[in-house]
Formats: C-alpha cells, sequence, structure tokens
C-alpha cells in the first residue's frame, strides 16, 4: 500500500509538472482519500491542497470551484488533524477562490471558518500549550511580547466573534444588543431613577423602557438615572453608538454580496 | 535519503539528501526527535541535495516545524530546486514556513 501512495503521488507531481492538471488533481484526490482512511489527516490535507492548487492553475482566470470545493476540503482534514495554523490558511484560500468564482455563500462559510481555526490555534497555544505532544517539556517560555501579542489577537478575535461572528453572521449583534439592553435593564433596577412624579426604584418594563431609550441614544428626559444608575447609562450609551453601526456595517456587508 | 548535522554558532543545520517520501519519512521523523531532544532550539534544514518531497515528508516538516514552536524554536528551510519549491507553493507551506535562497541569508535571520 505505501509503494502504491508512493507511485500515484509521485506520478501526480509528473504530471503537475507536464502541465497536465485535471489528470494531477485525480490522482492527489485518490492518494488524499487513502490517508483519510488510514487516518492521516495532515498527509490528506496536504494531498487535497495540491489537488486544489491543481484546479486553481487549471482554472486561469476561469471558474475556480473546484479549486475552492479541495481546499475546503483540504482545510476540515487539517482540522481533523488538529493542526488549525494550516487549516486557517487553507480556509482562506478556498474563501478567495470562492470569491472569484462569485460564490458568496462559500466565501462565508470559508471566512468564518478561516477566523474561527486562526482563534482555536492561538486558544490552544495560549491555554493548551502544556498537552502538546511535543517530547520534551518546554524548557524556554515563549516571550512575553509573543504572548501578549497573541493574546491580544485573542482577545480580539473572541470580541469579534461574539459581537458579530467576523462580520458573517450579523444576527448576532441583535443578540448581543438584546442582551446587553437587558442586562442593563436589570442593574437599573438596583438603582434609583427621578421619574416626573418622584425618586423612584424602577421596575423592570420601566427600567427596559428606559433601558432602550438610552441604549438607542434618544433620551427622552422623562426619566432621569441618579448615582450609580448614571455611570450605568453612560456605558450603555457607548455601547448603543458602538454596536448599532456594527450591526449595519455587517448586514451590507453580507448582503450586499447577493 | 540521508541526514546530515553540523553545527554553525548556535544553529544545527541540517542537510538533508535524496527523496523523502512515504518510505523514509519515519526516519526523517526519528532523526528530528533526536534533535529535540537534545534541546535544538534553531534548526536551519538545508534542501541542497533533495530531488523530491512527497506530502508524507511534508507532514513530518510541519509536525517538527510545531514542535519545535511549542519549545520555543525556530526552524528555516534553503537550497529548496524549483521543483520543491512548487511543491510548497502548491500547497501553501510557503506562508507558513521561513524559506530563504541560501544557507548565509537563512542564518543571518536567526
Amino acid at each position: 500500500m505505501t509503494d502504491d501512495i508512493k507511485s500515484i503521488e509521485k506520478e501526480a507531481h509528473r504530471l503537475l509538472e507536464e502541465k497536465e492538471y485535471q489528470k494531477a488533481a485525480g490522482l492527489f484526490y485518490q492518494v488524499a482519500d487513502t490517508y483519510i482512511k488510514g487516518r492521516q489527516y495532515q498527509q490528506a490535507a496536504l494531498c487535497l491542497a495540491q489537488a486544489a492548487g491543481c484546479w486553481a492553475l487549471k482554472a486561469g482566470e476561469k471558474s475556480f470551484y473546484n479549486a475552492a470545493a479541495m481546499y475546503e476540503k483540504a482545510a476540515k482534514q487539517a482540522e481533523s488533524a488538529r493542526d488549525f495554523e494550516y487549516a486557517s490558511l487553507l480556509h482562506k484560500h478556498a474563501a478567495v477562490c470562492y470569491e472569484r468564482d462569485l460564490e458568496y455563500l462559500g466565501f462565508s462559510e470559508c471566512f468564518y471558518r478561516s477566523k474561527e481555526c486562526y482563534r482555536t490555534f492561538l486558544k490552544k497555544s495560549l491555554f493548551h500549550a502544556h498537552k502538546s505532544k511535543s517530547l520534551t517539556r518546554p524548557s524556554q517560555n515563549p516571550s512575553l511580547k509573543d504572548l501578549t501579542r497573541k493574546f491580544i489577537s485573542w482577545c480580539f478575535l473572541t470580541f469579534s466573534w461574539i459581537l458579530w461572528g467576523y462580520g458573517e453572521r450579523p444576527q448576532r449583534t441583535i443578540i448581543f444588543g438584546c442582551l446587553l439592553i437587558l442586562g442593563f435593564a436589570l442593574l437599573y433596577t438596583c438603582g434609583f431613577v427621578m421619574t416626573r412624579e418622584a425618586v423612584v426604584r424602577p421596575k423592570l418594563p420601566e427600567a427596559l423602557y428606559f433601558s432602550v431609550v438610552t441604549f438607542t441614544t434618544v433620551g427622552y428626559g422623562d426619566i432621569v438615572p441618579l448615582g450609580l444608575n448614571k455611570a450605568f447609562a453612560v456605558l450603555e450609551a457607548f455601547g448603543g453608538v458602538f454596536i448599532t453601526p456594527v450591526f449595519i456595517t455587517g448586514l451590507f456587508r453580507k448582503y450586499l454580496r447577493f | 535519503m540521508k541526514v546530515k548535522e553540523e553545527k554553525v554558532d548556535d544553529v544545527l543545520i541540517c542537510s538533508l539528501e535524496g527523496e523523502i517520501n512515504i518510505g523514509n519519512s519515519p526516519e526523517l521523523r526519528k532523526a528530528f526527535e533526536s534533535i529535540i531532544q537534545r534541546n535544538e532550539k534553531k534548526v536551519l534544514v538545508d534542501f541542497l541535495n533533495v530531488y523530491y518531497i512527497d506530502s508524507s515528508g511534508l507532514a513530518t516538516l510541519i509536525e517538527m516545524f510545531h514542535r519545535l514552536k511549542k519549545i520555543g524554536g525556530t526552524i528555516r528551510f534553503t537550497n529548496m530546486n524549483q521543483k520543491i519549491t512548487n511543491i510548497f507553493e502548491v500547497t501553501k507551506l510557503h506562508k507558513l514556513f521561513f524559506i530563504f535562497e541560501n544557507r548565509e541569508s537563512a542564518l543571518k535571520d536567526f
């Protein structure tokens, strides 16, 4: 079996050199299939990436659909091999190929997966380094600068994931906004506000009304926060000012493509 | 396939020879494992006499790349012929690895 794989892959490389891209892609795919059956996912990912490369070369300026599909498949194998950095790179290439072919659904999904794989890669290297399969225990820790850079990237990506799914899930912004409104409404019920009649501790419906008015920065002025509620109102107003354009950008970014 | 090692300052130069394929990549993995056990942190892989590498060989290089990264080490590649360069480009590995035209420029980069 090893000899079979060896000779088929060699033949695929020969065909690639002779610019017989379609035949080479077929052989690379065949080898990848054998690797998948043997649970050698990293090798399978590499073979599928080569098949994708063949399709991309064959496509020239025409259709990139096959290349995109193959890159996507390769990325999934890299994910199975838990090589998230390579998976992220392959998903990115799949996204680029889909975009060239005006397949925006494929682009959206691959772009999302690319970011998600990179976030997983950062998380693993930051928080699960001890689970690494390396033969020796890390004797020299990575530099503080490197760790800080990774941590900031991870925080930024995680925030982007929650807030709008890297720009590909605008519906998350609505959920995030609603949760923010509800959260602040609950906080307002703990403090006091001034209505036209008196200074009161607001009930939930009243607090929700005030929260929405503050979040949307309408500010009718019929309810005025007091004490600590002033600080919460300021924070919520900032949140509203920031989240509303994020939602509009996400929505237009995604749906204007179609 | 043969693996020759030499040390220049604190960089271990690993010169590979012949063809790297599914049949001999376990040998290469063994050689790399011994490098990691010796706690070498800077490794330069010289491809001057390598004329072919398959996906199994590439997977071994990726494994070494990740293992070294985890222990705070780094790996560079040099002297690849056009065929090997094409394989790295078609698999997009040239975007993950540090590849240099010759030993001098690779050594300078460590």
